[in-house]
């Protein structure tokens, strides 16, 4: 009856106990204290099954080390008190460490005790934990005390259940809540590294992992990349395989399966795994799918319970973590499309603003055919910021007659100060290519830098061996030269003096040849010319050809408008020349009428005129005056003279000799003595006998001027066989020309002269010259001057007239065959109905 | 005594040409264009004619040319005018002498002699 009395207020105590509000905890922590004091054991302690039903845990304990409990995990079979639970049948030990299913727990204090009951805790049939109870001194339990045991695990499993159900239901919402905040904080963000880093980092702590891993399979090499690491490492350094072939290791392995893998025992399993693996006890290994699409892994190693225990991963956590994958690659997913759509976004959005650009730039070439001007906007435009932005470039052109590569333009800043100046300028106004181009145009406030001055001094041979800058133009392709000292391409004596470091070339071509280079740097900011940057600059550099192509075409179109524009002008100039002359040679043959009559009474009256009278002073006077009168209308019409002469066969001496004639009288009235030196074998000159004779007479009346108080004048003319010339030479002993007046001579409207025009000598020079001869003056202070004239024997110009000329000649008189230039009214009135020809 | 005609528009120097001629000892006849020429040519045959170029009226190209159309072209002609430049062309078909005039009429008087001796 004691017994049974003990027994119903033990099973009443553990009624109320279960039956409380208490936790699981403390309720268990009261039925075992109840149980000590009640059935008089000296410890008491129980187990529960985890969930799985594999391993059975210290949960609640009186009289064993209090900080096993949850330390405790066996094995259901393992030990007495795992074969009581798998049993499912109550134990009484007498001697348990006789016992050979006993399993010591060093440090559990188990070993004080001696004796031992245990009951399994059953509900429906199923094990929920195992109560044990120890005594220090032996007792051999009887099978009331099993009964009563039993019992009180019977009275408990019910509230355990309960328990375990709350605990579970609790558990689940919270992990619904988790999953929930996951995937929330997984959408708020479309930053892909930042999603990866939060996956990893969720996963570690939701299943309460040690660490995580995210490899990601890249499709172009089918290799799984290491993208994020949480926990253990902090950085893919630390690892020595950032990437895993398919099959490789246990990421490896889940990524070609596509089924999770879960791993507890390490590293007895060791078969697939990777040295790196093998460092942890255990690994979770779960495929990240979108639509069966493998897109990575996500491995989780060591998980550790709340005391920081090592724990075996569980069925739960790999479905957790299932599910967190799922989403965790959806959204993985997602951000990948968002952030391909963006980078094509701005790569269109690149290429559209590249495109503007070269439009812009294009446009601003088009406005100018200068090429000069053109070369600074293109040079311009490869420095622009917003263009192609490179830091300094130089234009170079093929010279094609010297086969060279010259250096036209330089554009950039001469130090980093400078740079710096002019990128905060156009940074600050924030100009479009052409408001900067339309500022520096209206500024000018280009002044010439040094980089430009040496630019412009480049010459490089268009040789092989002669460096890139030739390269580029043989070759017909740009470089990208990252080292100049390392290259062996490049000649760096051309490229020192300018501080290149890396630069790159680019051929400027228009129709399919090379017609210059272009070389560019980023001397300042270093930045690394890219591929991108050099197809950027072919692209632009191919219009730029076009350019300069068609602003040379345009600028040789000019020239040849200026030329011919030229050659109106000297035309016009020369026909009012022509009317100048007309009109000249008009007034003075109406003057020479009158100074006719003027000069040829006072003669009259001269001569009647004693020497004795006075008035023949007078005569004298107006006698010599018309006679001044007259030479100078002589030298004005032989100068207004039309300009094409009159051609005809004559002899050069017989024109000497008319020449001379004029003269005579002079000459004996100066006491100059005349020499003549005529050579045999002249022949006859095709010349304008008149004005070659006027030539004559200048050079006699020069000589008569230089000896007015005597001297010798010697005139020569001989033929120079080889060079087909009549030479004529007149030397006088007048004591020369002085130096500055000797420059001057054949200046129009020069003299030294009291009297005279001063066209005499600028007539003579003219003439010869049409005559295709030549007039030189040898002058030798002291002494005299020699004029030396050498006339082509035989001269070709003007075969038509010649022609008319002989024919002329030969028929004698006759008026239809008169020909005379046409000049002066009569002529013209003479021409009239006559037959007769008239060439202009 | 030898007969001069003298062709010239100019009254001064048609008087200039009589009185330096008359001193000469020439017989002097005067007209002043071609047709008071081609008139006094009609009535009488001169030793030879002084004839200046530029002329009111029938000028000297056109009476030189009727002149020498005529058959009695053998009277020699004297072109005395105020152009130079044609003296080529004159002397190669028409006349005896192509003078320039000048104030100075010794170059005239000498072609006269040399003519008429």
């Amino acid at each position: 009856m004691e017994n049974s009395k003990i027994e119903f207020e033990i099973l009443r105590d553990i009624l109320k106990i279960s039956n409380s509000t208490l936790n699981l905890h403390e309720r268990l922590n009261q039925v075992v204290e109840e149980i000590v004091e009640k059935m008089h054991v000296d410890a008491c302690a129980i187990y529960l099954v985890k969930k799985g039903g594999e391993t059975l845990s210290l949960k609640g304990a009186v009289g064993l080390n209090p900080e096993m409990i949850n330390g405790i995990s066996l094995k259901v079979g393992e030990g007495i008190t795992g074969w009581v639970a798998a049993e499912k049948t109550p134990l009484a030990v007498l001697e348990i460490f006789k016992d050979p299913r006993m399993k010591n727990f060093p440090g559990s204090w188990e070993e004080k005790y001696r004796s031992m009951i245990s009951a399994p805790i059953l509900f429906l049939g199923k094990c929920l934990g195992v109560i044990n109870a120890w005594t220090i001194e032996e007792k051999a339990f009887t099978t009331d005390d099993l009964h009563l045991l039993s019992s009180i695990a019977d009275g408990m499993s019910g509230s355990i259940r309960n328990a375990q159900l709350y605990l579970d239901a609790t558990k689940q919402y919270e992990e619904l809540v988790s999953l929930y905040d996951i995937s929330k904080m997984l959408n708020s963000t479309l930053e892909l590294q930042e999603l990866i880093g939060m996956v990893t980092r969720k996963s570690t702590e939701f299943i309460g992992a040690s660490g995580c891993m995210l490899h990601i399979l890249d499709v172009k090499d089918n290799l799984l990349k290491v993208k994020s690491m949480y926990g253990l490492y902090k950085s893919p350094e630390e690892i020595s395989r950032t990437q895993l072939r398919l099959g490789e290791g246990v990421a490896g392995q889940v990524a070609i399966k596509a089924i999770p893998m879960m791993i507890n025992n390490l590293p007895e399993e060791s078969e697939h795994l990777l040295p790196m693996e093998k460092i942890f006890s255990s690994l979770l290994c779960i495929p990240m799918t979108v639509k069966d699409r493998v897109i990575g892994t996500l491995t989780l190693h060591d998980k550790k319970d709340a005391s920081g225990l090592l724990v075996p991963f569980d069925k739960d956590d790999m479905n957790l973590l299932m599910a967190l994958a799922s989403q965790g690659a959806l959204v993985l997913e997602n951000a990948w499309n968002y952030e391909r759509a963006e980078r094509l976004f701005q790569e269109n959005a690149q290429k559209a603003n590249d495109f503007a650009i070269l439009y812009e730039i294009s446009n601003a070439m088009n406005t100018t055919m200068n090429l000069d001007q053109l070369l600074k906007i293109i040079l311009k435009a490869v420095t622009f910021g917003g263009g192609l932005n490179f830091n300094r470039s130089i234009l170079l052109l093929v010279n094609e007659k010297t086969n060279t590569l010259q250096g036209m333009l330089g554009v950039g800043p001469d130090s980093g100060e400078d740079a710096f100046r002019i990128w905060t300028e156009i940074g600050s106004k924030k100009m479009s290519f052409k408001e900067w181009i339309a500022s520096v145009n209206a500024s000018g406030q280009e002044r010439t830098s040094r980089f430009d001055q040496l630019a412009k001094g480049i010459r490089v041979p268009i040789e092989y061996g002669k460096g890139v800058l030739a390269l580029t133009v043989l070759e017909k392709k740009g470089f990208n030269i990252r080292n100049i000292q390392e290259d062996p391409r490049v000649n760096p004596d051309v490229l020192k003096k300018l501080e290149f470091e890396s630069f790159a070339t680019v051929p400027l071509i228009s129709q399919d040849r090379v017609i210059g280079v272009i070389v560019v740097d980023n001397l300042y900011n270093k930045r690394e010319i890219t591929d991108k940057d050099l197809r950027r600059l072919e692209l632009f550099a191919s219009q730029a050809g076009l350019a300069i192509e068609n602003a040379k075409v345009y600028s040789d179109l000019e020239k040849a408008t200026r030329s011919i524009r030229e050659l109106q002008d000297r035309l016009i100039q020369s026909e009012k020349m022509a009317a100048l002359g007309e009109m000249a040679a008009s007034i003075a043959h109406e003057i020479r009428n009158p100074l006719v009559s003027i000069g040829g009474f006072a003669r009259r009256l001269d001569s009647k005129l004693d020497a004795s009278n006075p008035e023949k002073r007078y005569s004298r006077i107006i006698v010599k005056e018309v006679g001044r009168l007259e030479k100078v209308l002589q030298e004005v019409l032989a100068f207004s003279r039309s300009a094409e002469p009159l051609f005809s066969e004559c002899s050069v001496i017989t024109l000497l000799e008319e020449a001379l004639e004029v003269y005579e009288e002079s000459f004996s009235e100066c006491g100059i003595e005349v020499i003549r030196d005529f050579h045999e074998g002249v022949p006859n000159i095709h010349v304008d006998s008149n004005q070659i004779k006027q030539v004559f007479i200048n050079l006699f009346s020069n000589a008569q001027h230089a000896m007015s108080k005597g001297g010798r004048l010697t005139v020569g003319c001989e033929y120079k066989a080889v060079e087909g010339e009549a030479m004529i030479y007149v030397s006088d002993t007048g004591g020369g020309i002085s130096e500055d007046v000797i420059t001057n001579i054949f200046n129009p409207f020069f003299t030294t002269k009291h009297t005279g025009t001063g066209l005499g000598l600028a007539i003579s020079h003219r003439v010869v010259d049409m005559h295709g001869g030549d007039i030189l003056v040898k002058n030798e202070p002291g002494v005299g001057v020699t004029f030396t004239i050498s006339l082509p024997a035989r001269q070709k110009r003007g075969g038509i007239s010649e022609e008319m000329d002989l024919s002329a000649a030969r028929t004698g008189v006759k008026g239809k065959e008169v020909h005379y230039r046409g000049q002066g009214d009569f002529l013209n009135g003479m021409g009239k109905g006559e037959g007769s020809e008239s060439i202009p | 005594m030898k007969t001069v005609l003298i062709v010239d528009d100019e009254e001064n120097i048609r008087i200039l040409y009589k009185e330096e001629l008359a001193d000469e000892g020439y017989n002097v006849i005067l007209a002043s264009n071609g047709y008071e020429a081609l008139e006094v040519l009609s009535v009488q045959k001169p030793d030879a004619i002084i004839l200046d170029i530029k002329m009111p009226g029938m000028d000297g190209v056109n009476l030189l040319k009727l002149i020498k159309e005529r058959k009695e072209d053998d009277i020699p002609v004297i072109i005395c005018s105020a152009y130079e430049e044609y003296k080529q062309d004159f002397s190669l078909w028409a006349s005896e002498e192509y003078i320039v005039k000048s104030s100075d009429l010794t170059k005239m008087k000498g072609a006269l002699k040399r003519i008429l001796k």
